[in-house]
């Protein structure tokens, strides 16, 4: 089961601990790290995050071994809990951080590797691994199926821009605002050509912005890797989508991001 | 004025002033910064995007905080024409005008920004835009803002108007002699407000439990292009973002048809179904914008319709407000 969590941020626990620099952690499940390499795509950005926070772990920038009793005051997760120890590890970070932050699609809405959910697991194992032995075939969730997620900094992968947004918003003390306005606001500021009214599948209307609407620049499909806008007119988009295409046909584009079972 | 001494003219506005206007892309006429004057449209035909974010960006910074420090960002920008804005969009930066009058932000850029009409006969298009919201009356020019009008005449030649001070001495500089004056002569007609502006505000006041709302709803998508893409609309978010030193605030564009537009601290939202924020859209171009300034909150230029990805057509809904059948 996919649940988009709320966004739920009890600031006068961290508040009170800010008198010390911040200490965060960027934590991978099972991804393709994507997210994390966004977040290095902003280099100045980044080294200049220590006058502010101590980045206490981050694989990705780091090999030091990390004792399971490490404390935070804010967690990003990106990636999906798959397998045991990744089930493990979750819900150790949940005890040992202030806030938890689903960092990415994956964590958000299940990801990419959904798409395996919604066709015979077991069918598709054999068919990557060959019967071979020794591997799980684990079922795919979110990370809000498991714990409680305080935060949601969605994308596939995350918008540099707005984790620097959000460390920024934590270390002044100040509540992380939510952008809820649909792809298309950015996508019209832009002036990109609408895919929908040409006739293309788009997911823009009901999908959360953010990403200033990089899809629709290189003239692709919006597929919803943000998940879903407060209030999104859901049945009218898939009322327009069916004027030309048949519901196996939509539902393939609702598949790819795990939209599908968040919209039901 | 012929086309030549036209072209020169446009030319020296390019060597001194940052130029939007009209140009033909592909199969459209879009508005955009222009290098050369041979790039202008003079057809006329409606752009697919507006002047708005010359005047109002889509996002502005306006203060940052940094400590206990407050600092001020009311930057000026490089003087900038608009040049060959139609009627329609005339009238929409008229209304610009008067909502952010006692804004300090858009006053300072509307400072260094000059309006440059253009037509090829007004009458004419008024005919051709399918004008829904006003009358066609010869004095038009004397009821909206700018600093100079060109004509279009049909043996090809061009007439000057100037409409403000700003407006003549650009065609000063330009050593521009030959043209007329025209008195801004305050929004409302003489013989009182348009007899269009009423009739809408009928149609669409009192219109709250009319079936339209209810069936536009059934399509409708609430992805807010139409407000985005709109000469008239104006709202905007406040929005804070922080830096590593302290809080930069600054506005963005917003539209009625999203969820945080109606959203109190409490969480409640007034605007908490589809039909009330089509309701809502149409109940601030038609009703409160005449109530308030005795002028039009829609110019008709069609552009929400352009872009609607469901096809709703503001200028049929009108018509089926007013409709004695339809009326519930
Ligand atoms: S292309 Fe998609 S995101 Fe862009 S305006 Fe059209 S529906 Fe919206
Ligand atoms: S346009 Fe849609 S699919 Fe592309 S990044 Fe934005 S939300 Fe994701
Ligand atoms: S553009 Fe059309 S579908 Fe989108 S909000 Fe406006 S009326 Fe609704
Ligand atoms: S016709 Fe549509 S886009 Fe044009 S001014 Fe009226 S509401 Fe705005
Ligand atoms: S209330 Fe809606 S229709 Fe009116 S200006 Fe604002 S966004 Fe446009």
């Amino acid at each position: 089961m996919l649940r988009e969590p709320q966004h739920d941020i009890c600031f006068d626990k961290l508040i009170i601990s800010m008198k010390n620099k911040l200490r965060i952690g960027i934590i991978s499940l099972t991804s393709c790290e994507g997210c994390c390499c966004a977040v290095l795509d902003w280099p100045t950005e980044f080294l200049s995050l220590k006058e502010k926070v101590d980045i206490v772990n981050f694989h990705l920038f780091e090999e030091s071994e990390h004792s399971s009793d490490e404390r935070f005051d804010a967690v990003f997760i990106e990636g999906s809990p798959l397998t045991k120890e990744n089930i493990k590890a979750v819900r150790q970070l949940r005890k040992n951080a202030k806030i938890i932050i689903a960092f990415g699609s994956c964590a958000h809405i299940g990801g990419v590797y959904h798409l395996k959910q919604y066709q015979d697991k077991n069918k598709i194992f054999n068919s990557i691994y060959h019967g071979q032995e020794g591997i799980e075939n684990f079922d795919v969730q979110s990370l809000s199926a498991l714990i409680k997620v305080n935060f949601v900094l969605p994308g596939c992968p995350i918008s540099a821009k707005e984790f620097f947004q959000f460390i920024y918003q934590l270390a002044i003390g100040k509540s992380p605002s939510v952008f809820n306005n649909p792809v298309c606001y950015e996508c019209q500021i832009r002036g990109y050509e609408c895919l929908l009214q040409k006739g293309e599948v788009c997911l823009g209307p009901m999908t959360g912005g953010g990403c200033e609407a990089v899809c629709l620049k290189s003239k692709q499909g919006c597929w919803g890797c943000r998940g879903l806008i407060d209030d999104a007119e859901v049945g009218n988009l898939m009322k327009k989508l069916r004027d030309k295409y048949s519901d196996k046909e939509i539902v393939k584009y609702l598949e790819v991001f795990g939209v599908k079972e968040i919209i039901n | 004025m012929n086309q030549k001494e036209m072209n020169n003219f446009a030319a020296k506005l390019l060597a001194n002033y940052l130029v939007y206007a009209p140009i033909k892309k592909a199969k459209e006429v879009i508005i955009e910064k222009i290098n050369l004057a041979g790039q202008i449209d003079w057809t006329g035909a409606m752009p697919i995007n507006t002047f708005k974010r010359v005047l109002l960006p889509p996002r502005e910074v306006m203060f940052n905080v940094e400590g206990q420090e407050y600092k001020e960002r009311l930057t000026s920008i490089r003087e900038t024409i608009l040049f060959g804005v139609n009627i329609l969009d005339l009238q929409a930066i008229t209304l610009l005008d008067h909502v952010f009058e006692k804004d300090v932000y858009y006053q300072k850029r509307r400072q260094d920004i000059f309006t440059v009409g253009l037509t090829g006969g007004i009458e004419n298009d008024f005919r051709k835009y399918r004008v829904f919201h006003q009358a066609y009356e010869e004095n038009v020019l004397e009821h909206v803002m700018f600093d100079v009008f060109i004509e279009k005449q049909k043996n090809g030649n061009f007439i000057l108007f100037s409409g403000s001070e700003k407006g003549r001495t650009l065609l000063e500089s330009c050593n521009i002699v030959e043209y007329e004056n025209i008195e801004f002569a305050g929004l409302v007609p003489e013989k009182g407000v348009d007899n269009k502006i009423v009739q809408n505000r009928l149609a669409v006041e009192n219109s709250e439990k009319h079936n339209l709302w209810k069936e536009l709803a059934q399509t409708c998508l609430a992805c807010g292009k139409c407000s985005i893409v709109c000469p008239t609309c104006f709202c905007f978010d406040e929005q804070d973002e922080a830096t590593l030193e302290g809080v930069e605030k600054a506005r963005r564009w917003s539209s009625c048809f999203y969820s945080d537009f109606s959203k109190t601290a409490g969480g409640k939202k007034d605007l908490d179904a589809l039909a009330k924020k089509l309701y809502f859209w149409y109940t601030h171009k038609f009703v409160r914008v005449p109530e308030e300034l005795s002028y039009y909150g829609c110019v008709s230029c069609m552009r929400c319709y352009k872009v609607c990805p469901v096809g709703i057509n503001v200028a049929r809904n009108l018509q089926a407000l007013s409709s004695k059948e339809s009326r519930k």
